[in-house]
Formats: structure tokens, sequence, C-alpha cells
């Protein structure tokens, strides 16, 4: 079983199939992550790949090096004063805004387990099916680093050259079976200003280096005029999605 | 005693840098084959290390220190 919310419908990418999922709006932040890890075990026991769209409420996610900054705990009550709780994730990377208009993508899938894991096939598992989708809408996608912004990396995803999406994956074993989560975090319609306000802000009150350059992020309706909402998105998406499988 | 191992064939490509992001568990603690122990990170791409075998965990990395496949993170005593 997928989640809540879940559909019949099936999306592929890369020659695998998965079954759609709509579970939002997630209570917290930390429900939304621990449905991934818990859908993980789900995918090791069923076989079944999982495609899951999801929301939090708005929050800073932050890694655990970044919960080892010199003030994070005065920096975490001050945002969360603000209205913007901080939440801690269990991996990598720096930190990111999840504010309404930003929606996840979820990946769920087995791999085989003698097999090496292939980051870049992993993480085009969910980026090739995204940058298809926005180009025979007309926009301009592109996968590599932004310079400068938001927890950049290598499969950062740019509309004109400013970051729209990050992304991130998972790889765990589950009784020898190897299941991989491909996770992208877009930024459908949020405020991107107030999103790189709020990490550059996080960082100088806990006493953090990183700062976010002005300019880097955007949205997907910032580029299209016809990206309008996230329900909206997630309708026009799976629908691209169900058509090409 | 044996050792947790960063397997050679945990990722392609051995010439790429990773980061142990956390323990799962704590020095000292006692440990069971197929336990995950620990994770590490590269390009954004985060792996559970798994003990091969039982002891109790003596940590040689600390979290942030970088690591490459084949490296020693841990001994099981």
């Amino acid at each position: 079983m997928c989640g809540s919310g879940t559909s019949t419908q099936i999306a592929v990418s890369n020659g695998k199939s998965f079954r759609i999922s709509v579970d939002f709006p997630c209570k917290t932040a930390q429900h939304g992550i621990a449905t991934d890890q818990s859908l993980m075990q789900d995918v090791a026991r069923s076989g079944v790949n999982c495609l899951r769209f999801w929301q939090v409420p708005d929050c800073l996610i932050v890694s655990k090096a970044d919960s080892r900054l010199p003030a994070f705990d005065a920096a975490a009550s001050q945002l969360a004063r603000e209205g913007l709780p901080v939440e801690q994730r269990n991996s990598g990377g720096t930190a990111v805004a999840q504010l309404a208009g930003v929606l996840n993508i979820s990946w769920i899938y087995q791999e085989h387990p003698d097999r090496a894991a292939d980051i870049s096939a992993a993480f085009h598992v969910s980026l090739d099916p995204l940058v298809a989708f926005l180009t025979t809408a007309g926009i301009n996608a592109t996968i590599g680093e932004v310079e400068g912004a938001y927890c950049r990396g290598k499969y950062d995803l740019a509309v004109d050259g400013r970051k729209v999406a990050g992304t991130a994956q998972r790889v765990a074993n589950f009784q020898g079976k190897k299941v991989i989560l491909s996770h992208l975090c877009l930024n459908v319609c949020a405020d991107f200003r107030r999103a790189d306000d709020a990490v550059n802000r996080f960082y100088r009150l806990a006493g953090g280096e990183v700062r976010v350059r002005p300019g880097s992020s955007s949205s997907l309706s910032l580029s299209s005029a016809k990206t309008t909402s996230v329900t909206s998105f997630i309708d026009e998406f799976t629908a691209y999605l169900t058509q090409a499988s | 005693m044996s050792k947790i191992v960063i397997p050679q064939d945990l990722w392609e490509g051995n010439d790429k840098e990773a980061v142990l992001v956390a323990w799962l568990l704590d020095d000292g603690d006692e440990v069971e084959c197929g336990d995950a122990v620990a994770e590490v990170m590269v390009d954004k791409a985060q792996y559970e290390i798994t003990a091969e075998a039982d002891g109790v965990l003596k940590t040689l990395k600390a979290p942030d220190d970088e690591v490459r496949l084949g490296d020693v993170i841990a001994e099981l005593v």
C-alpha cells in the first residue's frame, strides 16, 4: 500500500512503473519526512514502486550539521517566534524553506540488491520526467548546480538559470531489498525571496557561514502563467505522466 | 574483532569523497549483524551503513568527517 490518497494511476520513469499517491497537507514536517521512510519499507515489502506528492506546513528544514551551529537553539527559537519553525531532517545538505507553494515529489523504488547505486541515474528518475513535462510547456528547464542557490547540488533544477527545485536521495536496505528514494523539492508558486531570506536569516542568527545569493532561485509560476497553484501543477503533471506511460 | 567498512561497491565511482553524516547508534552500544549503524552522504545521496557482525560499537570517525569507499569507520569489539 502506498500512502494515503493512493490512486490507481501509473507513472513511468526510466523504465520503472510507479503508483501515484497524493498526500497533503501533512500535519507536520516530521510526519511528511517519516512517511517517506515508511513508504521505503512498504516498497521493499510489496515491490510496488511509489510516486508521492506531498506538502508540509511552513517551516525551515535544516540538516544535522546545521543543528550543531553555535547559536542554533537561539536561531530556531527566534524563527519559530516569527512563524517559521525550524525542523531537523536526518540528512546532510543545508537549510531549505518549505512554504505554501512548495511541493515535495518522492520517487521511491526497488533496485537490484547486487548493483552499485548509480547516483546520477537515481537523480534522473525524478528529474527527467519533470524536465520533459516543463519542456512541453515551453519552459527552459535545465539540470546542474546553480551557484549561490540554497542547498545547492549537481542535480539542481533551474528555469532560465534560476533554481526552482533541489534534489536529494536516500538508499536503504530492508531485509536484503535495496530501495531508493529520489526526492525533489519544487517551488511551484511560493515566495522565493521570502524562502531565500529565511535561509540567510537562519545562518546569520545561528552563526553559520552559508549565504544564499539573491536572485539565484525562482518559482515555476514566475516562468509560466499556466502554473498557478500546487494542485493545478499536480493535475497537469500527473496527466502528462499517465499519458506518457 | 570485526570492522565496519564502507562497501567498495556502495556507489559507482570510487573517486568521490563522501561525508559521514551521523552515527545511528552510540559508541559502546550493542550491535547485531544487519543493524544500520551510520549514514554517509555523497552528491546529496545518503546511504545507510550496516554491520556485518555482532559486537560492541567502537567508532573511528566523527560526524562531518570525509570518508571514501573502503574506509574503516568503526570496529565491533
